[in-house]
Protein backbone atom coordinates (compact mmCIF):
# COMPACT_ATOMS: atom_id res chain seq x y z
CA UNK A 1 0.00 0.00 0.00
CA UNK A 2 1.19 2.96 -0.94
CA UNK A 3 2.31 5.95 1.98
CA UNK A 4 -0.48 8.64 0.66
CA UNK A 5 -3.09 5.68 1.36
CA UNK A 6 -1.33 4.94 5.26
CA UNK A 7 -2.26 8.23 6.02
CA UNK A 8 -5.56 8.37 4.24
CA UNK A 9 -6.10 5.38 6.81
CA UNK A 10 -4.99 7.59 9.54
CA UNK A 11 -8.15 10.13 9.09
CA UNK A 12 -10.37 7.28 8.87
CA UNK A 13 -8.84 6.02 12.31
CA UNK A 14 -9.73 9.00 14.14
CA UNK A 15 -12.89 9.05 12.66
CA UNK A 16 -13.80 5.84 14.08
CA UNK A 17 -14.33 4.69 10.54
CA UNK A 18 -11.68 1.86 9.83
CA UNK A 19 -12.53 -1.29 9.70
CA UNK A 20 -10.66 -3.64 12.27
CA UNK A 21 -8.79 -5.29 9.58
CA UNK A 22 -7.43 -2.50 8.27
CA UNK A 23 -6.75 -0.95 11.99
CA UNK A 24 -4.57 -3.56 12.51
CA UNK A 25 -2.75 -3.63 9.34
CA UNK A 26 -2.56 0.39 9.81
CA UNK A 27 -0.89 -0.10 13.08
CA UNK A 28 1.29 -2.46 12.36
CA UNK A 29 2.38 -0.11 9.32
CA UNK A 30 2.92 2.95 11.91
CA UNK A 31 5.42 0.92 13.99
CA UNK A 32 7.74 1.11 11.45
CA UNK A 33 6.64 4.01 9.99
CA UNK A 34 8.02 7.35 11.63
CA UNK A 35 6.35 9.21 8.62
CA UNK A 36 2.90 8.09 9.34
CA UNK A 37 3.33 8.55 13.62
CA UNK A 38 3.69 12.11 12.72
CA UNK A 39 0.75 12.60 10.43
CA UNK A 40 -1.19 11.06 13.16
CA UNK A 41 0.00 13.59 15.75
CA UNK A 42 -0.69 16.85 12.96
CA UNK A 43 -3.83 15.22 12.78
CA UNK A 44 -4.76 14.68 16.40
CA UNK A 45 -3.53 18.08 17.05
CA UNK A 46 -5.86 19.08 14.21
CA UNK A 47 -8.67 17.87 15.80
CA UNK A 48 -8.39 19.47 18.68
CA UNK A 49 -7.81 22.85 17.21
CA UNK A 50 -10.78 22.62 15.33
CA UNK A 51 -12.54 21.98 18.52
CA UNK A 52 -11.94 25.55 19.40
CA UNK A 53 -13.36 27.27 15.99
CA UNK A 54 -16.74 26.22 16.83
CA UNK A 55 -19.25 29.42 16.66
CA UNK A 56 -21.94 28.96 19.06
CA UNK A 57 -24.66 31.24 19.50
CA UNK A 58 -24.74 33.74 23.49
CA UNK A 59 -28.02 32.93 24.21
CA UNK A 60 -31.94 31.65 23.10
CA UNK A 61 -33.01 34.87 21.27
CA UNK A 62 -32.47 33.36 17.71
CA UNK A 63 -34.57 30.33 18.61
CA UNK A 64 -37.19 32.60 20.17
CA UNK A 65 -37.22 34.25 16.89
CA UNK A 66 -37.68 31.56 15.11
CA UNK A 67 -40.66 30.23 17.30
CA UNK A 68 -42.27 33.46 17.16
CA UNK A 69 -42.07 33.44 13.25
CA UNK A 70 -43.29 29.72 13.51
CA UNK A 71 -46.44 31.28 15.65
CA UNK A 72 -46.89 33.73 13.30
CA UNK A 73 -46.72 31.73 10.16
CA UNK A 74 -49.14 29.34 11.70
CA UNK A 75 -51.56 31.96 13.16
CA UNK A 76 -51.03 33.16 9.78
CA UNK A 77 -52.32 30.28 8.35
CA UNK A 78 -54.87 29.93 10.85
CA UNK A 79 -56.19 33.75 9.96
CA UNK A 80 -56.19 32.57 6.24
CA UNK A 81 -58.41 30.04 7.01
CA UNK A 82 -61.03 32.24 8.65
CA UNK A 83 -60.74 34.60 6.20
CA UNK A 84 -61.86 31.66 3.49
CA UNK A 85 -64.59 30.97 5.76
CA UNK A 86 -65.64 34.68 5.99
CA UNK A 87 -65.71 34.69 2.06
CA UNK A 88 -67.99 31.83 2.20
CA UNK A 89 -70.64 33.91 3.99
CA UNK A 90 -71.24 36.15 1.40
CA UNK A 91 -71.78 33.46 -0.28
CA UNK A 92 -74.40 31.62 1.83
CA UNK A 93 -76.11 34.52 2.48
CA UNK A 94 -75.79 35.37 -1.16
CA UNK A 95 -77.90 31.94 -1.76
CA UNK A 96 -80.39 33.00 1.12
CA UNK A 97 -81.22 36.21 -0.69
CA UNK A 98 -81.73 34.49 -3.92
CA UNK A 99 -83.59 32.01 -2.48
CA UNK A 100 -85.86 34.53 -0.79
CA UNK A 101 -86.07 36.30 -4.04
CA UNK A 102 -86.82 34.07 -5.87
CA UNK A 103 -89.94 33.22 -4.08
CA UNK A 104 -90.93 36.60 -3.77
CA UNK A 105 -90.89 36.62 -8.01
CA UNK A 106 -92.58 33.20 -8.09
CA UNK A 107 -96.14 33.52 -10.60
CA UNK A 108 -93.97 36.50 -12.54
CA UNK A 109 -92.83 36.42 -15.76
CA UNK A 110 -89.06 36.69 -16.44
CA UNK A 111 -89.59 40.50 -17.74
CA UNK A 112 -91.55 40.76 -14.46
CA UNK A 113 -89.25 39.67 -12.29
CA UNK A 114 -86.51 41.57 -13.83
CA UNK A 115 -88.24 44.41 -14.07
CA UNK A 116 -87.99 47.49 -11.70
CA UNK A 117 -91.53 48.19 -11.16
CA UNK A 118 -93.98 46.25 -10.41
CA UNK A 119 -96.91 45.39 -12.14
CA UNK A 120 -99.36 45.93 -9.64
CA UNK A 121 -99.46 49.66 -10.04
CA UNK A 122 -100.58 48.62 -13.36
CA UNK A 123 -103.24 46.47 -12.49
CA UNK A 124 -104.52 50.06 -10.68
CA UNK A 125 -104.37 51.88 -13.29
CA UNK A 126 -106.93 49.48 -15.22
CA UNK A 127 -108.81 48.86 -13.00
CA UNK A 128 -109.84 51.85 -10.72
CA UNK A 129 -110.28 50.85 -6.73
CA UNK A 130 -114.05 52.58 -5.90
CA UNK A 131 -113.74 50.06 -3.43
CA UNK A 132 -115.96 47.70 -5.57
CA UNK A 133 -115.31 44.35 -5.87
CA UNK A 134 -114.83 42.40 -9.45
CA UNK A 135 -118.27 40.65 -9.28
CA UNK A 136 -119.91 44.44 -8.94
CA UNK A 137 -118.15 45.74 -11.74
CA UNK A 138 -119.54 42.78 -13.72
CA UNK A 139 -123.23 42.92 -12.02
CA UNK A 140 -122.45 46.72 -13.44
CA UNK A 141 -121.54 45.79 -17.11
CA UNK A 142 -124.34 43.22 -17.16
CA UNK A 143 -127.33 45.23 -15.80
CA UNK A 144 -126.25 48.27 -18.47
CA UNK A 145 -126.34 45.61 -21.24
CA UNK A 146 -129.73 44.40 -19.91
CA UNK A 147 -131.04 48.30 -20.19
CA UNK A 148 -130.09 49.14 -23.55
CA UNK B 1 -35.53 18.75 33.52
CA UNK B 2 -38.30 19.90 32.13
CA UNK B 3 -41.22 17.54 30.47
CA UNK B 4 -40.46 18.58 26.53
CA UNK B 5 -36.08 18.02 27.55
CA UNK B 6 -36.66 13.95 28.64
CA UNK B 7 -38.29 13.63 25.69
CA UNK B 8 -36.00 12.31 22.42
CA UNK B 9 -36.16 13.91 18.64
CA UNK B 10 -37.96 10.77 17.11
CA UNK B 11 -40.64 11.58 20.11
CA UNK B 12 -40.51 15.17 19.00
CA UNK B 13 -40.85 15.09 15.56
CA UNK B 14 -44.05 12.67 15.96
CA UNK B 15 -46.04 14.82 17.99
CA UNK B 16 -44.87 17.85 15.54
CA UNK B 17 -46.08 15.92 13.05
CA UNK B 18 -49.28 15.71 14.58
CA UNK B 19 -49.49 19.54 14.39
CA UNK B 20 -47.67 20.60 17.63
CA UNK B 21 -46.24 23.75 17.86
CA UNK B 22 -44.96 23.33 20.93
CA UNK B 23 -43.27 20.07 20.78
CA UNK B 24 -41.45 21.40 17.32
CA UNK B 25 -40.45 24.64 19.65
CA UNK B 26 -38.02 22.39 21.66
CA UNK B 27 -36.45 20.72 18.65
CA UNK B 28 -35.96 24.58 17.70
CA UNK B 29 -34.02 25.02 21.10
CA UNK B 30 -32.03 21.96 20.54
CA UNK B 31 -30.46 22.65 17.16
CA UNK B 32 -30.39 25.97 16.67
CA UNK B 33 -26.96 26.27 17.58
CA UNK B 34 -26.01 23.02 15.16
CA UNK B 35 -27.64 24.75 12.11
CA UNK B 36 -26.37 28.18 13.22
CA UNK B 37 -22.52 26.48 12.83
CA UNK B 38 -23.07 24.41 9.61
CA UNK B 39 -24.70 28.42 8.24
CA UNK B 40 -22.28 30.17 9.24
CA UNK B 41 -19.27 27.83 8.16
CA UNK B 42 -20.72 28.02 4.68
CA UNK B 43 -21.67 31.57 4.50
CA UNK B 44 -18.70 33.25 6.55
CA UNK B 45 -21.72 35.83 7.85
CA UNK B 46 -22.98 36.24 11.44
CA UNK B 47 -26.30 37.62 9.86
CA UNK B 48 -26.70 35.93 6.87
CA UNK B 49 -25.95 32.86 8.75
CA UNK B 50 -29.01 33.92 11.10
CA UNK B 51 -31.34 34.17 8.44
CA UNK B 52 -30.78 31.05 7.59
CA UNK B 53 -31.88 29.24 10.59
CA UNK B 54 -35.07 31.18 10.68
CA UNK B 55 -35.77 29.78 7.17
CA UNK B 56 -34.40 26.39 7.85
CA UNK B 57 -36.89 25.91 10.65
CA UNK B 58 -39.52 27.26 9.08
CA UNK B 59 -39.10 24.77 6.19
CA UNK B 60 -38.62 22.45 8.15
CA UNK B 61 -41.88 23.25 10.10
CA UNK B 62 -43.96 22.90 7.15
CA UNK B 63 -42.92 19.91 5.63
CA UNK B 64 -42.23 18.22 8.83
CA UNK B 65 -45.32 15.84 7.69
CA UNK B 66 -43.31 14.78 4.69
CA UNK B 67 -40.17 14.03 6.59
CA UNK B 68 -39.56 10.17 6.47
CA UNK B 69 -37.95 9.05 9.71
CA UNK B 70 -36.56 5.24 8.62
CA UNK B 71 -34.31 7.46 5.53
CA UNK B 72 -32.77 9.76 7.85
CA UNK B 73 -32.37 11.32 11.72
CA UNK B 74 -34.51 14.80 11.77
CA UNK B 75 -30.94 16.32 12.62
CA UNK B 76 -29.19 15.47 9.37
CA UNK B 77 -32.66 16.13 7.35
CA UNK B 78 -32.87 19.57 9.09
CA UNK B 79 -28.37 19.77 8.01
CA UNK B 80 -29.88 19.55 4.66
CA UNK B 81 -32.28 21.78 4.59
CA UNK B 82 -29.74 24.19 5.92
CA UNK B 83 -27.05 23.43 3.71
CA UNK B 84 -29.20 23.49 0.63
CA UNK B 85 -30.18 27.12 1.48
CA UNK B 86 -26.72 28.42 2.24
CA UNK B 87 -25.36 27.39 -0.67
CA UNK B 88 -28.17 29.01 -2.22
CA UNK B 89 -26.99 32.64 -0.51
CA UNK B 90 -23.54 31.39 -1.43
CA UNK B 91 -24.53 30.87 -4.88
CA UNK B 92 -26.35 34.35 -4.67
CA UNK B 93 -25.47 37.23 -7.28
CA UNK B 94 -24.96 39.66 -4.22
CA UNK B 95 -23.21 37.25 -1.65
CA UNK B 96 -20.73 36.47 -4.85
CA UNK B 97 -19.94 40.26 -5.66
CA UNK B 98 -19.99 41.94 -2.30
CA UNK B 99 -19.67 39.15 0.77
CA UNK B 100 -17.96 36.64 0.02
CA UNK B 101 -14.20 37.30 0.34
CA UNK B 102 -15.12 39.95 3.14
CA UNK B 103 -13.43 38.94 6.41
CA UNK B 104 -15.09 38.58 9.75
CA UNK B 105 -16.02 41.56 11.92
CA UNK B 106 -13.16 41.05 14.39
CA UNK B 107 -15.53 42.24 17.22
CA UNK B 108 -18.23 39.38 16.66
CA UNK B 109 -19.53 38.15 19.73
CA UNK B 110 -20.57 34.83 18.35
CA UNK B 111 -17.00 32.99 19.11
CA UNK B 112 -17.36 30.49 21.71
CA UNK B 113 -14.45 30.72 23.47
CA UNK B 114 -16.02 30.21 26.46
CA UNK B 115 -16.86 26.53 25.81
CA UNK B 116 -13.20 25.50 25.72
CA UNK B 117 -12.11 23.88 28.65
CA UNK B 118 -8.27 25.98 28.15
CA UNK B 119 -10.48 29.54 27.89
CA UNK B 120 -11.27 30.10 31.37
CA UNK B 121 -11.15 32.76 33.49
CA UNK B 122 -8.76 31.61 35.48
CA UNK B 123 -6.08 31.34 32.48
CA UNK B 124 -3.36 34.24 32.25
CA UNK B 125 -3.48 37.04 29.70
CA UNK B 126 -0.89 35.21 27.67
CA UNK B 127 -2.21 32.28 27.24
CA UNK B 128 -5.80 33.79 26.67
CA UNK B 129 -3.35 35.51 23.63
CA UNK B 130 -2.27 31.93 22.72
CA UNK B 131 -5.34 30.78 22.43
CA UNK B 132 -6.89 33.75 20.53
CA UNK B 133 -4.28 33.81 17.87
CA UNK B 134 -4.75 29.97 17.68
CA UNK B 135 -8.66 30.52 17.02
CA UNK B 136 -7.73 33.22 14.30
CA UNK B 137 -4.94 31.07 12.05
CA UNK B 138 -7.47 27.69 12.09
CA UNK B 139 -10.61 30.00 11.11
CA UNK B 140 -8.80 31.85 8.53
CA UNK B 141 -7.17 28.33 7.11
CA UNK B 142 -11.08 27.09 7.13
CA UNK B 143 -12.08 29.91 4.80
CA UNK B 144 -9.24 28.88 2.99
CA UNK B 145 -10.73 25.55 1.90
CA UNK B 146 -13.25 24.75 -0.47
CA UNK B 147 -17.13 24.71 0.64
CA UNK B 148 -17.58 21.02 0.42
CA UNK B 149 -14.31 20.37 2.34
CA UNK B 150 -14.72 22.98 5.05
CA UNK B 151 -18.21 21.76 5.29
CA UNK B 152 -17.06 18.06 5.37
CA UNK B 153 -14.84 18.55 7.75
CA UNK B 154 -16.84 20.52 10.08
CA UNK B 155 -19.69 18.38 10.71
CA UNK B 156 -17.22 15.55 11.43
CA UNK B 157 -14.92 17.31 13.49
CA UNK B 158 -17.43 19.74 15.08
CA UNK B 159 -20.77 17.77 15.04
CA UNK B 160 -19.47 14.70 15.04
CA UNK B 161 -21.45 12.91 12.80
CA UNK B 162 -20.93 9.79 10.96
CA UNK B 163 -19.58 10.03 7.41
CA UNK B 164 -22.94 8.09 6.14
CA UNK B 165 -24.58 10.78 7.80
CA UNK B 166 -22.75 13.78 6.36
CA UNK B 167 -23.14 11.76 2.48
CA UNK B 168 -27.06 12.18 3.26
CA UNK B 169 -26.40 15.86 4.15
CA UNK B 170 -24.07 16.56 1.34
CA UNK B 171 -25.75 14.70 -1.20
CA UNK B 172 -22.43 12.58 -1.91
CA UNK B 173 -21.12 8.97 -1.51
CA UNK B 174 -19.00 7.78 1.78
CA UNK B 175 -16.24 7.34 -0.39
CA UNK B 176 -16.65 11.25 -1.59
CA UNK B 177 -16.80 12.09 2.05
CA UNK B 178 -13.40 10.15 2.99
CA UNK B 179 -11.54 11.74 0.48
CA UNK B 180 -12.87 15.04 1.63
CA UNK B 181 -12.20 14.97 4.74
CA UNK B 182 -8.54 13.98 4.03
CA UNK B 183 -7.93 16.34 1.81
CA UNK B 184 -9.23 18.95 3.69
CA UNK B 185 -7.14 18.02 6.82
CA UNK B 186 -4.05 17.61 4.31
CA UNK B 187 -4.76 21.18 3.57
CA UNK B 188 -5.12 22.94 6.61
CA UNK B 189 -2.42 21.61 7.88
CA UNK B 190 -0.27 22.63 4.97
CA UNK B 191 -2.29 26.48 5.71
CA UNK B 192 -1.52 26.46 9.57
CA UNK B 193 1.93 25.70 9.10
CA UNK B 194 2.99 29.34 6.78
Amino acid sequence: MKHMEYQKEISLLLDGELDSASQRKLLDHMSECADCVRVYEELVSLNDSLATVKFSLADHSLADKVKARISGDSSSVSDAWKFSLLKQVPIWALIAVLAVGVGDKAGKTLTEALSAQDSSPKMDTLLQDNSESLSDIALDFGMAENSQ
Amino acid sequence: MGRLESLSDHELVKASQNGSEIYFGELVYRHTNLVYRIARSITGSHEEAEDIVQETFLRAFKSIEKFDESKSTFKTWLLTIARNQSINIVSSFRRKTFKFFSDRDEDDPELEFSSNPLSQETQDAETQLSIKQQFHAMEKALKKLPERQRSALLLKSQESMSYEEIAIVMDISVSSVESLIFRARKKIIKLVER
